[in-house]
């Protein structure tokens, strides 16, 4: 699943730290997820979209490759 | 709960369990002192080094509870291929004392066994995921 974290992280200017310290999880979940390494559970992914003031659609895909 | 509060409580349980653990083994190894206690007594010392790997895997089943979803990925794939490995290797060297003369594996390597191959799980999976901090 890809996704726009790292994007939105960096528009906020936060560390991937420092959006662990929010979400509650570790810096290593943040780069995970981030890398597409990761996909986070739905309570996660609910919890971003929260902080982001957006919809989980909207910063996760599951759009293949073009 | 954080991660980090996670990883606290998990050090003040897993140090003084290992603690515990170590000191009941070195008793527990040490013939002047079996042979200085009674038959009996024997019974009870080898029992302290149980309440300390009671203590450290009640700390690490406490930890995958709260840690993070992703950390607790890695840890129950580490846990699985630790379990997996011992597993095979028992297997092969149980048959092999069966129908061979190798050497009769004592059964209390089992713990140190599977800690190993959980390290090395560790380890990689940490390497591979870059969250090596968070599995060693």
């Amino acid at each position: 699943m890809k996704n726009s974290l790292k994007s939105l992280r960096a528009g906020k200017g936060l560390s991937q730290q420092a959006l662990g310290d929010l979400l509650d999880v570790s810096r290593q979940s943040v780069n995970a997820i981030e890398t597409g390494r990761y996909d986070p559970s739905l309570p996660l992914a609910f919890k971003i979209a929260r902080l982001f003031d957006c919809a989980i659609e909207d910063i996760f895909t599951d759009a293949p490759d073009p | 709960m954080s991660p980090k509060l996670a990883r606290q409580r998990y050090m003040k349980l897993f140090i003084p369990s290992m603690i515990l653990y170590l000191v009941g083994i070195f008793l527990a190894s040490t013939e002047l002192i079996l042979n200085i206690l009674p038959k009996g007594a024997i019974y009870g010392l080898v029992v302290i080094p149980a309440i300390g790997v009671f203590g450290w895997i009640y700390a690490q089943m406490r930890f995958v509870r709260e840690t993070d979803e992703f950390i607790r990925k890695m840890q129950i794939e580490a846990i699985l291929y630790g379990v997996c490995a011992l597993m095979c290797v028992a297997t092969v060297w149980g048959l092999l004392e069966f129908y061979t003369t190798v050497p009769k594996l004592p059964i209390f390597f089992v713990l140190p066994g599977f800690y190993l191959f959980y390290g090395l799980a560790g380890a990689y999976l940490g390497w591979k995921n870059k969250a090596l901090c968070n599995m060693l």
